[in-house]
């Protein structure tokens, strides 16, 4: 079983856990014994703090109560419940004006206007509860029934055992008027920077942007959002960044408070502005940071404006300084105030030397009197230019030309002039001996021309009588070989005279000596004497040799017949020199006719030789043959065509030639005037006799200026008439109208005349209607197609009043006897011709641009209708050029270049007419 | 540990056993102190395991099983030295759901040097818990003996599944029977 050491050991265990047991509790026990003391100690210390808190607690409620009543707000206290008023601090009674007792009969309600009832209750019933101290915005009233703004602070507690709430009620009027005065005035100023056309940002020291106005955000083509994000630099050009970064391192480094400086900037779309910046400095934000504050303008304009001021002010100082001319500032009263260098080397003095004197002592006595009157001039006038002597220091004079310019400060005050002085000596030397030369030149000329027509008339006498004798002796002798030689002499004589003739001639002209002695004459005479004068030479060199006139079968003219005649046998003897075979043609013809004269083309034509193309231009000079007669095979003067140019030209034409090898044709136009009335037969008939009164008549017209024309001539012969603008109105007036005779034009919109007079022909009632074609187009072809067409008659525009007249009545079986122009226009020509004249520009302006169009799309067809139409008004107002462009347009004639000359004629035209119709 | 972990489990050598044995175990063990040990001393958790496992080497019993009875014999003993804590208190379950909220926070006012494991519980049921042990003592067969002891006292029949996740780590899912 169990031994002794077992036993010991266990024994030994209990004791040693015994004695472990007992320390454990003798530590247990001291602690327990300290906790005691420190009981005890902390019983007594606690009576004498109650002692001391008690002490401060009568001190903070003393410190309270001075709180409450000194308290510079007013403080109520009230019951929570029942809302009376149960105290109230000195500060209340004095704002209230209500004393204590008053106060205490009270509830906080009664102290609120009556508008702020209903809030009260809802704030009551809300906030019942709540405990923790309360702000809100009411209003009070005071005993006077003076409203105020207060804040009430609100803390419940306990008052006397009443649940209360005690309230710092602060008088908030002032400020809430402070609050809203400066909230206007920011905003005053805020729409100020936002409604500035001024851009404004802010940047900080680093450059971003802060706020940017309205203006910058418009300026920069940027975003507000885009701009928040940047810096100013990144607005910068590249190559001015460090200028103007630099700049603004200086404000900062040296404080100062405001800069202002220019530079360019890109807008987004790229575009470079220049902008003036004012940047000021002296804000700072919430973090203590730096503000900038920039203004700044576009000021491109100015920029490119002081650019190109700046140029052109070098431009004009290099141009000045480059030329010989010598500058001089004078002042009000004519000192000089500086001299340029130039215009030392001018006079020979030094700056030094003009400078502070009057510029007189370096003129003479004309000089100062042409100086005196320019310098009382330039008060008036601008600027002006002059010539004078100039003294030099020397004593020598030069001649110079003085531009002089008064010139003024900022208040448009005369501060001086500046003069520029041109060396002109060696201009005026050369001007002098030019005057001389002149002079002689002339006189010799002059005496030449003379000396040629006294020579020339001296010569022809004996000429003549050379010329007469041998003649005679020819006659009178049988000998053939005597005879042969004497018709040298003849012949020699004659060319001779011819030669002497045509100087005599020539030279008349150049002298102008030469001049125009119309008279009335058949111009089918003129041509048929003129004509028959080269027959005989025709005849001997076996030609064809024939006259055609198409000319009116009045042809009396007042013109200038023997120098025409001149002009016609010219030419004749010209085609017949060098034609050997064929034909030589003259043609005459009436091209058109207006109110007092007609307009004849005149036409010589040969089978010749021709002439060189290249010669065309100088067979019109004096004394130039063409190439192919060098050889004086055709011998002449050489002054025939020079003299044919030189008398269409005083007769106011001028010659054309078309020639190749084989047909030669020369072509000019006269504007014959007609015989005045009072030239005319003597007895006249007088409008009444003939009148078309009682006869309704038809017009079938499209173009507005024909409608005018018509119309006014039915008027004047009394006949009523129905106007219509196409064959189709034509045809559906009749189908309801009757009308004795009907007026038709051959071209015209929708259904042309032919066309119509079918339709129209097809109604028995119009079977025998009289139609008259009305057309530009007066050939026999034309005519024939009207006719054929079952037109009556014919009648070619333009056409007089006679014409009309005659036809309609021939038309409706009542022949009339009229050969002349019989009835008197001249009273209302004038009115006539500018209403024509207006309607005619209407028209036109409509027609250049269908012409435009027209020649650009090649149509043909429409540019020729449109020629058509306007043909007879172009021979009414006269306008011949035109007219025959007109003319060789319809036939096909070169008719793009002749299209294009018509269009500029045509435009042309119609801007001189506008100003004629605007100036009366 | 409490010195009382150590007088309970002699006492319980010496009357299960033997005082021979109690003995035997403490000189086998080599103790720092040689085993003389009052209930209000504090000594190191390790002496435990020897001489648990002395004990296991000399009865052959193993030392899990030793640990699971000496808890299911203290819990007895506790109730005996300190039925304040019982007071109130009609069941196990509840009693195992107050160790950790209430019991452990009483024996710190006693001792505030005490090192005790946790015991974190959740009740799922009226007879369902889980209690999830965690100490560095590892020792969580000693807390299962407990728990059996705790049931035992309550007069209650219980169910322990015992889910090791490491030795310091052990989840019993308790079931009142």
């Amino acid at each position: 079983m169990t031994d002794k050491a077992t036993f010991e050991r266990i024994l030994k265990r209990e004791r040693t856990a015994r004695k472990e047991a007992e320390r454990i509790m003798e530590v247990k026990s001291l602690e327990l014994l300290k906790v005691n003391e420190n009981l005890l100690e902390l019983n007594t210390n606690l009576e004498k703090e109650i002692q001391e808190r008690t002490q401060e607690i009568k001190k903070s409620a003393d410190q309270l109560n001075i709180l409450f009543n000194e308290n510079p707000f007013p403080v109520i206290v009230y019951d929570r419940v029942t809302l009376k008023i149960l105290d109230v601090n000195s500060t209340a009674i004095k704002k209230y004006h209500y004393d204590k007792i008053q106060f205490l009969q009270k509830t906080i309600h009664d102290l609120h206007p009556n508008h702020e009832n209903k809030k009260l209750k809802s704030y009551f019933s809300k906030k019942k509860e709540l405990t923790s101290s309360l702000s809100s915005n009411w209003q009070h009233v005071d005993a006077n029934g003076e409203l105020f703004d207060v804040v009430i602070t609100g803390n419940s507690i306990l008052y006397n055992e009443i649940p209360s709430r005690v309230a710092i009620i602060e008088d908030v009027t002032e400020k809430n008027r402070l609050l809203i005065e400066k909230d206007r005035q920011k905003k005053k100023y805020q729409d100020f920077i936002e409604n500035s056309s001024d851009i404004i940002y802010s940047i900080n020291s680093s450059g971003k942007f802060l706020y940017v106005n309205p203006s910058a955000v418009k300026f920069s083509g940027h975003s507000e959002e885009e701009l928040l994000v940047m810096r100013f630099t990144d607005l910068i050009p590249e190559k001015f960044i460090q200028q103007v970064s630099n700049f603004y391192k200086f404000q900062m480094e040296q404080n100062l408070d405001s800069t202002y400086t220019e530079f360019p900037v890109l807008a987004k779309d790229g575009t470079e502005y220049w902008i003036g910046q004012n940047v000021e400095s002296n804000e700072l934000d919430e973090n203590n940071e730096v503000v900038y504050n920039v203004t700044a303008r576009n000021i491109t304009d100015r920029k490119k404006l002081e650019k190109a001021l700046l140029r052109s002010e070098e431009k004009y100082r290099s141009i000045i300084e480059n030329m010989e001319l010598g500058l001089l500032e004078v002042d009000v009263e004519g000192i000089i105030t500086k001299a340029y260098p130039k215009f030392c080397d001018l006079t020979g003095y030094t700056a030094k030397e003009l400078k502070g004197k009057k510029g007189d002592f370096l003129l003479d006595e004309e000089g100062l009197q042409i100086m005196k009157n320019e310098t009382k001039n330039r008060v008036t006038e601008v600027s002006n230019v002059y010539e004078l002597q100039i003294i030099r220091k020397n004593g020598e004079r030069v001649w110079v030309l003085i531009s002089a310019a008064p010139f003024y400060d900022e208040y448009n005050r005369i501060q001086g002039s500046v003069g520029i002085h041109l060396d002109i000596t060696e201009r005026k030397e050369l001007e002098g001996d030019l005057v001389l030369a002149k002079t002689k030149a002339e006189d010799s000329l002059k005496s030449k021309d003379l000396f040629i027509a006294n020579i020339s008339h001296e010569i022809r006498t004996p000429l003549n009588a050379i010329i007469g004798i041998t003649e005679l002796l020819q006659s009178s002798i049988n000998d053939h070989t005597l005879y042969e030689q004497l018709e040298h002499v003849t012949d020699a004589g004659k060319g001779l005279l011819t030669l002497i003739n045509e100087l005599l001639l020539v030279s008349k002209i150049d002298a102008e000596k030469f001049s125009l002695n119309p008279s009335s004459y058949s111009l089918t005479k003129c041509l048929e004497k003129n004509f028959e004068l080269h027959k005989n030479r025709a005849n001997e060199k076996s030609l064809s040799y024939s006259l055609n006139l198409d000319l009116p079968e009045n042809d009396a003219y007042h013109f200038d017949y023997l120098k025409l005649g001149q002009v016609i046998q010219n030419l004749l003897s010209n085609s017949i020199k060098f034609t050997s075979k064929g034909s030589i043609n003259l043609d005459a013809k009436l091209v058109s006719s207006s109110f007092n004269s007609d307009i004849i083309s005149f036409r010589i034509s040969d089978t010749g030789m021709g002439i060189p193309q290249e010669n065309l231009k100088s067979i019109f000079k004096n004394f130039e043959l063409a190439n192919n007669n060098m050889n004086g095979e055709y011998g002449g003067t050489g002054l025939g065509l020079p003299i044919v140019e030189k008398i269409l030209a005083l007769l106011g034409s001028e010659i054309e030639v078309v020639s190749e090898k084989g047909n030669t044709t020369f072509e000019f136009y006269l504007k014959l005037s007609r015989l005045a009335n009072n030239d005319r037969l003597p007895e006249r008939k007088t409008n009444q006799e003939i009148s078309l009164e009682g006869i309704h008549i038809l017009v079938a017209e499209d173009n507005k200026a024909n409608q005018f024309l018509i119309e006014n001539n039915l008027k004047k012969l009394k006949a009523t008439f129905h106007l219509v603008s196409n064959g189709l109105e034509a045809i559906e007036y009749l189908s309801s109208n009757s009308a004795d005779i009907v007026l038709m034009d051959m071209r015209m919109p929708v259904v042309d005349g032919i066309e119509a007079t079918k339709r129209i022909r097809r109604s028995k009632l119009h079977q025998n209607r009289p139609i008259i074609a009305l057309t530009a187009n007066a050939d026999d072809k034309n005519k024939s197609i009207c006719l054929a067409n079952g037109m009556d008659d014919f009648l070619a525009k333009p056409y007089s009043i006679e014409d009309l007249f005659t036809r309609i009545k021939s038309c409706l079986g009542e022949p009339t006897i009229m050969k002349q122009n019989q009835i008197d226009l001249t009273s209302n020509d004038d009115e006539f011709q500018i209403k024509l004249t207006k309607i005619f520009i209407q028209e036109s302006e409509l027609r250049l641009i269908k012409l435009n169009e027209a020649l650009l799309n090649q149509k043909y067809e429409t540019i020729i209708g449109i020629c058509h139409s306007m043909r007879p008004s172009l021979m009414h107002l006269g306008q011949d050029i035109l007219y025959n462009l007109a003319k060789s347009i319809e036939s096909g004639v070169k008719i793009e270049s002749n299209t294009k000359t018509y269009i500029d004629q045509l435009e042309h035209l119609l801007k001189s007419l506008k100003k004629e119709c605007l100036s009366e | 540990m409490k010195g009382i972990v150590f007088t309970e489990f002699i006492e319980m050598v010496e009357s299960e056993f033997s005082i021979k044995m109690a003995d035997d175990i403490i000189v086998r063990s080599q103790l720092e102190y040689g085993g003389a040990y009052t209930s209000i001393g504090i000594y190191n958790h390790l002496e435990i395991f020897a001489l648990v496992e002395q004990l296991s080497l000399a009865t052959g019993i193993s030392k899990v099983e030793l640990f699971r009875i000496y808890g299911e014999h203290l819990f007895g003993r506790f109730k005996k030295h300190y039925p304040a804590l019982f007071e109130k208190i009609d069941d196990s379950l509840s009693f195992l759901e107050l160790v950790h909220s209430y019991i452990h926070k009483e024996v710190l006012k006693l001792y505030p040097n005490a090192e005790l494991p946790s015991f974190v519980t959740e009740r799922h049921s009226e007879n369902e818990l889980t209690m999830v042990y965690s100490s560095k003592r590892e020792m969580s067969e000693f807390a299962h003996g407990l728990i059996l002891g705790c049931f035992k006292n309550f007069n209650e029949k219980g169910k322990v599944e015992v889910n090791k996740i490491s030795e310091s780590n052990v989840i019993f899912s308790i079931k009142r029977m």
